[in-house]
């Protein structure tokens, strides 16, 4: 009766003595079995993975962390919105800080519109200004923040931190814009008292 | 005295919290807790994924997806075996999956990157190296069970029970796959051994 599987195994492992398998000595089948086992887990035990290199790891555990942060936060968009909602100390000199760009965008927009260049040809030509729309919403923005905004809120707002929030608000569709105002106001009603 | 000194586990360190307490930081969303476990068993997951797909690409997709099904599966995580264990049995399942569905893609010898220290000569170390990008990619084309039985047995020293548990299969299947796999490794590479 020739040794099974699992008992060669055992023994190539060392699991199991080979004193306890006499067969292993008078069978030349077996022996050929177990003898292939033991150098093929030599050969097995020997081999090792390329290791990458040391960059990897830190891109594999930064792809990670932002897969988890994804996950948690489950939200498309504006990620970044709704972060403010867990920061109302910045949202004052925030709010100065996207009143006074939206400020300068919409009276840079209002003042292409209204006004021309004065052409080489019809020096005297002017353009019409567009009326302002009753459901313009930046300029009720603009209105709605500046509202209750004071000189010290204006002159932080200038050393307020540049780049993201300016470009954000720049780049809002009205939903966003909507609910940015919902924020501010809220925000600045806490604050003032 | 000792109440003065102890900490609430939100005060402790993270790595300080034993941990089935860092698991529960992971889930409270305090930061840079799940970041720690991945930091500490990244390594032994990606060499996991890279045995059972012979190459640097898709071991590294694999690995983020391992993280990814352990973040979502955290709830579930009871400390009944170490965090390791836990993280390599969905490593393994998840290889399985996807070594099932999809020929592996293994790397040629020559983009595989190495880093060793041991003493040895340039046609040592690369005859070395050819033969175990050789015995990895023998691996590669194994049954999937067989596959995971050896990768287990040989690379993480699990007990034959602790493999039968991960695969939902009994001790002696376990052992006539690992038997079997070493048998078809010594086919496959046949004279190179």
């Amino acid at each position: 009766m020739h040794l099974t599987p699992q008992d060669l195994v055992d023994l190539a492992e060392g699991t199991r003595s080979e004193a306890s398998a006499p067969h292993l000595a008078t069978c030349e089948r077996c022996r050929r079995e177990f003898d292939d086992l033991r150098q093929m887990l030599s050969v097995v035990a020997d081999t090792e993975v390329p290791e990458p290199p040391a960059v990897f790891w830190q891109d594999l555990s930064a792809n990670i962390h932002r897969a988890v942060a994804a996950e948690r936060g489950g939200r498309t968009g504006a990620p970044w919105l709704w972060q403010w909602r867990w920061r109302p100390a910045l949202l004052v000199p925030c709010a100065a800080a996207a009143a006074i760009v939206l400020a300068v965008v919409i009276a840079g927009s209002r003042y292409e519109r209204g006004h021309a260049l004065p052409s080489m040809s019809s020096p005297s030509e002017t353009l019409q200004s567009d009326s302002v729309a009753d459901d313009d919403l930046p300029m009720q923005l603009l209105g709605d923040l500046t509202e209750n905004l004071d000189v010290e809120s204006a002159s932080e707002a200038t050393v307020a931190p540049r780049g993201g929030a300016e470009h954000e608000v720049t780049h809002l569709n009205d939903a966003e814009l909507r609910e940015l105002r919902r924020l501010l106001q809220e925000a600045i009603a806490n604050a003032g008292g | 005295m000792a109440a003065a000194s102890a900490m609430t586990a939100e005060e402790t360190p993270l790595a300080e919290l034993a941990e089935q307490a860092l698991v529960e930081a992971c889930l409270s969303g305090r930061p840079g807790a799940f970041d720690l476990i991945v930091e500490r068993h990244r390594r032994t997951i990606y060499q996991l994924c890279y045995r059972f797909v012979g190459n640097h690409e898709d071991a590294s997709d694999l690995s983020q997806d391992v993280f990814l099904r352990a973040f979502r599966g955290l709830r579930r995580f009871r400390g009944q075996s170490s965090i390791g264990t836990w993280l390599y049995r969905i490593g393994v399942n998840v290889c399985l999956n996807r070594v099932s569905a999809k020929a592996p893609r293994v790397e040629p010898i020559e983009e595989q990157h190495f880093v060793d220290d041991r003493v040895e000569s340039a046609s040592e170390r690369l005859l070395r190296e050819e033969r175990g990008a050789r015995v990895r990619q023998a691996i590669t084309q194994l049954p999937p069970k067989q596959r995971a039985a050896l990768i287990m047995r040989a690379y993480q020293d699990m007990s034959h029970q602790e493999i039968a548990d991960v695969l939902g299969s009994s001790v002696g299947a376990v052992k006539a796959n690992f038997f079997h796999a070493l048998g078809n490794l010594k086919r496959l590479l046949g004279e190179e051994v």
